[in-house]
């Protein structure tokens, strides 16, 4: 059973938390795990809910190490409904007993204890259900009694923070935002609904504990009077029929009084009281008693229940909405991480950036006969060897050979242990468009290394190939990545790079 | 021992972004600059803060035919081949980077080879395959496609059905959150025992990608509810200095709205791990007019026939009311005469966006003017079509995303409410509708209102928006 305390208590802790934050899913998980492993149940939406909300309660009391506002929201509400019911109790007994004055001169007349406890009840149940009517039909919400409700409850919150927190400034905001997003919710209205049905419904107790004990312990007289020409037989059919609702139960001598009894009870002032018989006097306070019950009481007993019930769908379907569904739904979900520890980020080159032209790539070639050419192993088909060539010897350099590299480490160590017995010039392709890896730069190094005799060397950078035969410029950027990388370990490089495609 | 999945393969392939994307990791070091990864970097899955599955990026092969030819000598046993080969280079400095990729090799990891197959096939990768199959792990191979080329696909797919359990293609920088899942479920395959605690995984992904998706609905349904709310009041003592007081009043209002869009924007951003890098949508994307521009009020939002459908009133982007405090105890009845009128204004051209303001009454007292809650049926889709937007980019750009400067996709010129079903359209209206008159009703309409959001979400997440337009299926543009 959720009390009014748990609502506004779970109303202030969501509207503290913030949907975007991470932690809190982290948190609520928490929660669910912890109940899971104490076997608390954990299985429907408001267990979870209560289990959320016991755990935030605890954490708030560990922290701030002082009870929660809604206790004493909730306490205040009771005492109050106690307070109501016990003036109702007290207005309706003092009511019946200032009515019940008998001197025996005058007989008590029935229209002025119908004019002063049963019309105006029953005008103000009418009242207000019209007004429900009117709401309904013109779907206007809550929000105008809501206006007036809040405010109520918002002296009621300061007195209490005056009175039990020591009316902190910041106790004091605390305190209202526990009635944040509750002024569109009819939650805080039933509570003073049914204070109000609860006074309604002391108010008639109190008055028929009186009548009925006036009735048993004092010498009543009723009679009925009026400058009216209302004859008996109308007054018998307008009794008859305030009695319906009763007659069908009880037998009618009790139920109202009968035609010659109201015949009998009429009072004319200038005759006086002694010729009406007693017992057409005592004959109206069963049918005063019932109407003060069916009147009076039921509907206010009816409205109270209504309220109990309507309070208990408000809250039901505040639990239900979204934004408790969404919690619920958070502590089943399991946490998931898969970040690794936060690194600092290497700034990265940019397109803009410009790397400086290398001056030797415009140099004329240093060599123009006898140069062997090495083509990794790769392009030997496609663009193929040949087309390399043809460009290398477009760029004014002789190809006296041409020899694979790159097919596999045990060849090109072969490659490397005979170079230094070679005597001709070196031009190396290399993909450019492909990130150096160290075995193909040591090639280089070693080539370099070993170049005792200072032979002149050229390394062509290639781009990606586009098509079949066709040799692409590498863009800018491998291009200096691969010269930074291969300058570290050999001098007097010639860069050799197509400027536009050759076919 | 917890499953562990070695990210391996040549330098620069987009290894780091393919590890970035699937563990939604932004911090994860992505450079244009080969051989950036000089150590593994583990990425552990947890769940509950326990650690189900981790992936490990590392550093690409330096020395790949220099190792196969090592290991090919080798002739002790295949079983602990690799301990031993790293047990004799691991000093050595060539080969420092080669021994740092074998480590969780070591620790018995899983092989997730990616290649990059807009690239023709080399014999560097040939050497690398071979090495990796040496290694006896369970492997698959992803070929992240750096470039549209796909003409060498299928040189590297049959390379891949010789050396790898299975291969799947898997672009680091489109891939959807579905695509993510599948390659997870992919995973499966490579390893019996791994099966159920991968199956687990994939289960947890999807139940958290569910559960973002419902904090996203529960943002926007924030963002609607105060952007739809929101209101300002201003006074004036003279009649003359209403105009200029409107306009001020106006200003703020409308600087007060973008703000409280824009913040829950980025608690989306935020809910979906695009931390560290300032994400930004294409510059061409509509999102970026103005929230009041009449370019975005033409773009977005709903069309007149279908505002008639669901019954709202378009017309101005904002009105103001003037309520005359006769002595304090106007009783708002001029500000409800105001709002009536500035609707009844606003029926005449859904899409005019000037704004209008009525001036009501007397001239006794002083002058209240208030600017919102903004009543116009079009507001709140047009809210909604902008967080869409953005929800829809957000949502598609990976995490191994880098090139914010590059941006060239064809890009949604066009709101996803007005192609929503028509029972659809009513429901959301519905919702908007009440929102704007009655909260407790909005409330109890929500949830309706999130499910056609979350199925809107379920489309998105499914078709990046970057290649075609994900509500009718058509490239768009």
């Amino acid at each position: 059973m959720w009390k009014l305390e748990d609502i506004l208590d779970l109303n202030h802790f969501s509207q503290s938390d913030d949907v975007s934050n991470d932690d809190l899913h982290q948190r609520d998980r928490e929660i669910y795990l912890r109940a899971k492993k104490n076997s608390v149940p954990h299985t429907t939406h408001a267990e979870r809910l209560h289990l959320w909300l016991h755990a935030r309660r605890a954490a708030l009391q560990k922290s701030h190490g002082e009870g929660m506002h809604s206790r004493v929201i909730a306490k205040s509400t009771a005492t109050l409904k106690a307070l109501l019911f016990a003036l109702g109790l007290i207005i309706g007994a003092g009511s019946g007993l200032s009515y019940f004055v008998y001197t025996g001169k005058t007989p008590l007349n029935v229209f002025t204890f119908f004019t002063i406890f049963i019309l105006p009840q029953l005008f103000l149940v009418a009242l207000l259900l019209g007004k429900s009517v009117f709401i309904k039909l013109s779907r206007k919400p809550l929000s105008s009694a809501m206006n007036i409700l809040l405010p109520l409850f918002s002296v009621l919150l300061t007195s209490i923070n005056r009175r039990y927190f020591k009316a902190a400034e910041q106790s004091s905001r605390e305190s209202a935002s526990y009635l944040n997003g509750l002024k569109e919710n009819t939650i805080l209205f039933y509570p003073i609904f049914l204070g109000v049905q609860l006074f309604g419904v002391a108010l008639n107790l109190g008055l028929i504990a009186i009548t009925a004990f006036k009735v048993t312990t004092a010498d009543l007289a009723f009679g009925w009077q009026t400058t009216l020409q209302l004859g008996a037989e109308r007054l018998f059919s307008l009794v008859k029929i305030v009695a319906l609702p009763w007659s069908w139960l009880l037998p009618s001598e009790i139920a109202y009084p009968s035609l010659a009894h109201i015949e009998g009870s009429r009072i004319i002032l200038k005759e006086g009281m002694f010729h009406l018989a007693t017992e057409n006097l005592i004959s109206w306070w069963p049918f005063l008693l019932m109407s003060l019950v069916i009147y009076g009481l039921l509907p206010r007993i009816i409205l109270a229940s209504a309220a109990v019930f309507m309070e208990k769908r408000a809250r039901y379907r505040y639990l239900n909405s979204t934004r408790f569904r969404r919690i619920t739904k958070q502590m089943q979900t399991p946490v998931v991480t898969t970040q690794a520890e936060p690194l600092e980020l290497i700034s990265e080159i940019t397109e803009n950036e410009q790397i400086p032209s290398s001056s030797r790539q415009e140099e004329q070639p240093a060599f123009k006969n006898g140069a062997l050419l090495l083509v990794p192993v790769d392009l030997q088909l496609e663009p193929d060897s040949k087309t390399i060539q043809r460009y290398v010897q477009s760029q004014g350099y002789i190809v006296e050979n041409t020899f694979p590299i790159f097919q596999d480490y045990s060849s090109d160590q072969e490659f490397l242990r005979n170079f230094n017995i070679l005597s001709t010039p070196i031009i190396v392709a290399i993909e450019a468009w492909m990130a150096p890896i160290t075995e193909q730069l040591n090639f280089i190094h070693s080539i370099c290394a070993a170049n005792k005799n200072r032979l002149p060397m050229v390394i062509l950078l290639l781009g990606k190939p586009k098509s079949a035969k066709s040799i692409e410029s590498p863009h800018q950027q491998d291009m200096k990545l691969w010269q930074d990388k291969i300058d570290r370990q050999c001098r007097d490089v010639i860069y050799l790079t197509p400027q536009q495609k050759a076919e | 021992m917890i499953p562990e999945f070695a990210i391996l393969g040549h330098p620069n392939e987009g290894k780091s972004s393919v590890l970035s994307t699937l563990a939604e990791d932004d911090t994860v070091q992505i450079s244009a600059t080969p051989g950036e990864t000089k150590e593994c970097r583990t990425f552990p899955v947890k769940i509950d803060g326990q650690e189900i599955i981790r992936f490990t990026d590392t550093p690409g092969f330096q020395n790949p035919g220099k190792m196969l030819y090592l290991l090919k000598e080798d002739d002790g046993s295949a079983d602990t081949l690799l301990e031993r080969f790293h047990e004799r280079h691991h000093n050595d400095p060539e080969m420092v980077h080669d021994c740092e990729l074998l480590m969780p090799l070591l620790r018995g990891a899983g092989i997730i080879y990616v290649a990059d197959g807009s690239r023709p096939l080399r014999n560097v990768d040939l050497a690398e395959m071979e090495i990796l199959r040496l290694s006896g792990k369970p492997r698959m191979a992803i070929l992240n496609c750096k470039e549209d080329d796909t003409s060498y696909l299928d040189q590297w797919k049959t390379e891949f059905r010789k050396h790898f359990n299975s291969s799947r293609m898997f672009n680091a920088h489109r891939a959807t959150y579905r695509e993510r899942i599948r390659l997870l479920e992919a995973l499966k395959s490579i390893e019996q025992d791994w099966h159920d605690t991968l199956d687990y995984v994939v289960k947890t992904f999807i139940n958290d990608w569910q559960a973002r998706n419902n904090r996203c609905a529960d943002i926007i349904c924030a963002m609607l509810r105060s952007c739809l709310r929101h209101s300002l009041t201003g006074s004036t003592d003279t009649q003359s200095a209403i105009a200029a007081e409107k306009e001020k009043l106006y200003g703020c209002y409308t600087a007060e709205i973008k703000k409280l869009e824009s913040s829950h924007h980025q608690q989306i951003r935020k809910l979906f791990k695009h931390n560290i890098f300032n994400y930004q949508l294409p510059s061409q994307s509509i999102y970026h007019q103005d929230l009041f521009s009449t370019e975005t009020w033409n773009v977005l939002g709903l069309r007149k026939t279908q505002l008639a459908v669901v019954g709202g009133v378009g017309g101005a982007a904002l009105a103001a009311t003037i309520d005359i405090a006769a002595g304090g105890a106007s009783l708002g009845l001029f500000t409800t005469m105001g709002g009536a009128l500035g609707a009844l204004g606003a029926v005449y051209g859904s899409k005019n966006i000037a704004s209008k303001i009525k001036f009501l009454g007397m001239s006794a007292g002083k002058y209240t003017i208030q600017v919102g809650p903004n009543a116009n049926s079009q507001f709140p889709f047009i809210l909604l079509d902008r967080v869409l937007i953005y929800y829809a980019h957000i949502i598609n750009w990976t995490h191994g995303r880098r090139d914010y400067h590059t941006l060239s996709e064809s890009e949604v010129q066009r709101g996803y409410s007005e192609r929503l079903p028509t029972s659809s359209l009513k429901k959301v209206a519905k919702y908007f509708h009440y929102l704007q008159k009655d909260l407790a009703k909005a409330e109890q309409h929500e949830y309706r209102f999130k499910e056609e959001l979350l199925s809107l979400f379920d489309t998105l997440s499914t078709t990046g928006n970057h290649e075609k337009d994900p509500l009718n299926g058509k490239n768009s543009g």
